[in-house]
């Protein structure tokens, strides 16, 4: 060991070597100084982040579980009574073909009045949070929207086992919204 | 044709909104469209259009609308551009079913303008 260090300060003086050490013992105190700092701000980020999360999910998530469900259900019961009300015999035995029309389009527009109400206030506070939640979320009730309308739209007078097929495809959007809901909250 | 004269037509076809179909829905479906009349090209001249909406149609939906218009509303700049060019109207003959697709446009009409500014339906609320 002796013989490392004379070869490493051979020819330097007492005063210099002291010079390195204290200048090595005050790089050791930045580097344990940046560190602490680092190890600071990623906590307080992590913090943060988790604060937003636990905000989201308090504040704007769970209390609204109960009208996301239910908009659901009501959004399939009033399709299943408008199909119903289209599709009834005694009805369509003194209605005209023009009739049976407008009243494809009353129930087409009522129902987009639905989800407008929906997309823009619920869907539309999670964009503002997440525009990529907020997108895909719309997008997928878009599709509700679309099927909604040609379920309606394309229904000939005899044909009840739309409801069916409708109920499922809503089912199945609420399923994916909420997986794409609590994608934003790692759950 | 000049600027100042009497608008050209783009007339849309029962047949344009899918078999036995009383409705237009579906971005990709206006899209489609758009692609068969031509409007990228008849955004850039310098006339302008009066679109009609065929008779019996229940629904126009802002999926469609945007698939169809959006990117004229792009290069149009804006819902402004927009109106100076097209106008769209229904050739439906019941008044109340004409009210009803008209209220459908506002609304596709309010979506693209949305979509163009960037915001969401809640900047209308508050």
């Amino acid at each position: 060991m002796k013989e490392i260090l004379d070869y490493l300060f051979n020819g330097w003086t007492i005063e210099e070597i002291r010079g390195l050490v204290a200048l090595i013992m005050l790089l050791g105190i930045v580097v344990g100084l940046m560190t602490f700092i680092i190890e600071r701000s990623i906590a307080r980020y992590n913090r943060k982040s988790e604060n937003r999360k636990k905000w989201l999910i308090e504040i704007i998530i769970s209390p609204e579980i109960e009208n996301i469900n239910k908009y659901f259900e009501d959004f399939i019961l009033n399709f299943e009574s408008q199909i119903n009300e289209l599709t009834d015999s005694t009805n369509l035995k003194i209605e005209s073909a023009q009739v049976f029309l407008l009243k494809k389009a009353k129930f087409i527009s009522e129902g987009h009045g639905f989800n407008k109400i929906f997309i823009d206030t619920f869907v539309g506070l999670i964009y503002e949070y997440d525009k990529n939640v907020g997108s895909t979320l719309k997008n997928l009730m878009v599709s509700l929207t679309d099927k909604y309308t040609t379920s309606i739209g394309n229904l000939s007078i005899d044909d009840k086992s739309t409801i069916q097929e409708f109920s499922q495809f809503c089912n199945f959007i609420k399923s994916k919204f909420y997986r794409e809901l609590f994608k934003m909250v790692d759950y | 044709m000049s600027n100042d004269s009497k608008p050209n037509e783009i007339i849309l076809t029962p047949m344009q909104r899918g078999i036995s179909s009383t409705t237009f829905t579906g971005r990709p479906q206006g899209m489609q469209l758009r692609e068969t009349l031509k409007l990228d090209l008849i955004d850039l001249d310098d006339y302008k259009y009066i679109i009609r909406i065929p008779e019996g149609t229940t629904s126009f939906n802002p999926s469609f609308y945007l698939g169809l218009f959006f990117p004229s509303y792009k290069k149009l700049k804006g819902v402004e551009g927009f109106k100076n060019k097209y106008e769209i109207v229904s050739q439906e003959k019941d008044e109340e079913l004409r009210l009803l697709l008209e209220k459908h446009l506002i609304e596709c009409e309010r979506q693209a303008q949305n979509e163009y500014a960037g915001r969401t339906g809640l900047d209308s609320i508050f």
